[in-house]
């Protein structure tokens, strides 16, 4: 059985380790293989702030919050191995701020200790009202990948770095099963008009006197245009902007400017922080993540797809969930198949 | 016509911020600061300087409510200001857990700090030898920043600042100030004779952990995790007097232990330096004042001494105290002095 992922992100990576996980015991031979134009650390989850948390809202998409949620508790549960300072996971409490009050966030029962802001630490944020305290993960792309990339690269997966150009290309050199995990240039394998770019600009900047995110929300100008502060584990990322349609990867210097005034506003000690670089990402956008199953026919034969695509802002927020799910639906395959256990192909 | 020369002793964080206090309020004043010792050599300087701390026996509690809320809202403004990197002041949220159900669930200050409230079961999951605990955000000094940045302040407000070891009360006099404000930590032992004082020694380790963004805190402090700026102090040790300013490689070894276990993380941390300190302690701070015959003269003399370890959680609030002591020997001296 060969299994072809293409996309290195971190759905690409994770998706692959689910899929050994679950089926590496009982599909024998399993080979499993990543092919990406990118790499760690060039990919859209490496220049992410890896910061855990999902937007406030989930309009309905329940299953996206499970998702989410499985994918923290996921994490959690690598706090105390020996393991988390090289994934890059580790805790960080913040304040979320609204400029006037708003329900609860999807994410209040995921994250730990969510709780209102008192009066006294909303008056640290003047221009906002209202907001909560919680504790959160971080999941650091430029650490999480690579050690993603090492566990498989340890059970023997092969990583190609090639574009791919076609799924029937893949099939016809003989893959049974193909993950298409590639973000915001799906529509170069397979057109998608839901699907568009989120691009975002960040600064990373050097404050290690901030031990806490701050993000707020604009309701009016839209999820991540408004300014936010992550401290991460080497520098501190400031953003935001989040513009549709725009496919820019270079930075923008007004952007830039916006960005940072926003920032000094919010939290006057960057003042004297030095800025180190400004990057600048595309967010794989979509109404909803695409996580389904599709036969494609090439000639006269079938392959099977599965998409896990499409997760804008929060890919590192619901990969694990995505990727389990991903996992099931190749289980679904197997069985559709009759490539059950102790098959061998 | 000379001005009033009042003289603070000491140069730790007790000493600047009382210094401080007096020269910003009374510009009418000419204010000396005096120490043996200044950053980074003082005791204020291997504390971590996280804002918490236990009360005394016998001051009334809201007295020290009043000194734990001054320091922190004074705190709290530097650090929202552009001010913060350069004084070294930052917001630090975090964990104080309990082996079992304190008696006291609330401590005293409990208004004072961020947020405080109880920590949910989910969040004591992490400390299995963990009953209890409170999780809110407070502030963190750190002094080898902020005692710079109490010069540069007390410099601007006027003051002088002389390095020089003072040997007793008498020196003072015969320099002809007018004033003396004792903030001398430990030293107020053979200064002014205190047998009340002694050292509660204290080892630290800083590392390098800069994935750690939370402080934990077990039970009565002997064990904790402060993560700053640029490092993360583990500690820690309550040694009664012990005056040993050496480093105790098995202390070391027993922080290490007991910070890993609430900690796992920490045994991939890297070890940048070991720190020794002597806590001023006495059985309750002294911030009072009194008249001393100094050769021939009664001299008025402000105490502010015997912080122990919590000589940064409440400095602004006790130089609050010394000043308005200050303020009433003035009002009470001779007419001419006070020009």
């Amino acid at each position: 059985m060969r299994v072809a992922v293409i996309g290195a992100g971190v759905s690409g990576l994770s998706t692959a380790q689910s899929i050994y996980e679950q089926y590496h015991s009982t599909v024998s031979p399993l080979t499993i293989e990543v092919y990406a134009d990118r790499f760690t650390p060039l990919t859209t989850s490496d220049g992410a702030a890896g910061f855990w948390q999902p937007y406030l809202y989930d309009k309905g998409n329940v299953q996206e919050t499970k998702w989410c949620k499985e994918t923290f508790d996921y994490l959690l549960s690598f706090l105390s191995s020996p393991d988390s300072i090289k994934m890059g996971i580790f805790l960080q409490s913040g304040y979320n701020l609204c400029s006037e009050p708003a329900p609860d966030p999807s994410f209040k029962d995921s994250v730990l200790g969510f709780r209102q802001l008192t009066e006294r630490e909303l008056e640290l944020f003047p221009g906002y009202c209202y907001g909560w305290f919680n504790t959160a993960l971080m999941v650091e792309g430029k650490s999480y990948l690579p050690w993603l990339m090492d566990w498989l690269q340890k059970r023997g997966v092969k990583f190609y770095q090639r574009k791919i150009e076609s799924f029937k290309v893949l099939a016809e050199s003989g893959a049974d099963v193909i993950i298409n995990c590639t973000g915001v240039r799906s529509g170069d394998l397979q057109p998608d008009p839901e699907l568009t770019p989120g691009r975002g600009q960040i600064l990373k900047v050097d404050a290690p006197w901030l031990k806490h995110w701050i993000l707020t929300h604009n309701f009016t100008a839209g999820t991540y245009n408004s300014p936010y502060i992550i401290p991460g584990s080497r520098s501190v990322v400031v953003g935001g902007c989040f513009q549709l349609g725009n496919w820019s990867e270079q930075n923008n210097s007004e952007d830039h400017k916006k960005i940072w005034e926003g920032a000094c506003q919010l939290e006057p000690s960057l003042k004297h922080a030095r800025i180190v670089e400004d990057w600048s990402g595309l967010r794989p956008v979509r109404s909803k993540v695409r996580l389904e199953r599709e036969t494609m026919q090439s000639g006269p034969t079938t392959f099977e797809l599965i998409h896990n695509y499409g997760h804008g802002g929060f890919g590192l927020t619901i990969h694990r969930g995505c990727a389990q799910e991903a996992a099931r639906l190749f289980g679904e395959i197997l069985e559709l198949k009759g490539w059950g256990p102790r098959s061998h192909l | 016509m000379r001005s009033v020369k009042v003289v603070v002793v000491g140069g730790g964080v007790v000493g600047f911020s009382t210094a401080v206090c007096i020269a910003e309020a009374l510009p009418y004043c000419s204010v000396t600061l005096i120490a043996d010792r200044f950053t980074p050599d003082t005791t204020s300087d291997m504390a971590a300087g996280i804002l918490i701390c236990s009360p005394f026996p016998d001051i009334p509690l809201e007295r020290q409510q009043r000194w734990f809320k001054e320091t922190i809202d004074h705190l709290l403004a530097i650090a929202q200001s552009e001010q913060a990197s350069e004084a070294g002041v930052l917001l630090s949220s975090g964990w104080q857990i309990h082996k079992e159900v304190p008696a006291d669930k609330v401590p005293f200050w409990s208004a004072f700090v961020l947020g405080f409230r109880i920590m949910t079961d989910r969040e004591l999951k992490r400390f299995p030898d963990h009953k209890f605990g409170q999780a809110f955000t407070t502030v963190k000094c750190e002094c080898s920043y902020y005692l710079p940045w109490m010069e540069k302040r007390f410099r601007k407000a006027g003051g002088q600042v002389v390095k020089q070891k003072v040997n007793d009360l008498q020196e003072l006099s015969s320099q002809g100030y007018d004033v003396i404000v004792n903030c001398s930590g430990l030293g107020a032992k053979s200064l002014v004779g205190d047998s009340q004082v002694y050292p509660v020694r204290g080892q630290v380790l800083r590392t390098q952990a800069p994935w750690l963004q939370h402080f934990i805190r077990d039970g009565e402090g002997l064990s904790y995790i402060y993560p700053g700026m640029h490092s993360v102090t583990v500690g820690g040790t309550r040694q009664v007097d012990d005056w040993r300013l050496e480093v105790d490689p098995e202390d070391s070894q027993d922080i290490l232990e007991r910070c890993s276990r609430l900690e796992p993380s920490l045994s991939r941390a890297r070890i940048l330096g070991v720190s020794v300190g002597l806590r001023p302690s006495r059985k309750n701070v002294r911030v009072e004042r009194e008249m001393v015959l100094l050769g021939s003269r009664q001299v008025p003399v402000v105490h502010n001494y015997g912080h122990g370890g919590w000589g940064v959680t409440l400095s602004w609030g006790t130089a609050l105290d010394a000043l308005g002591l200050v303020r009433k020997c003035l009002h009470e001296m001779r007419p001419r002095a006070r020009l």
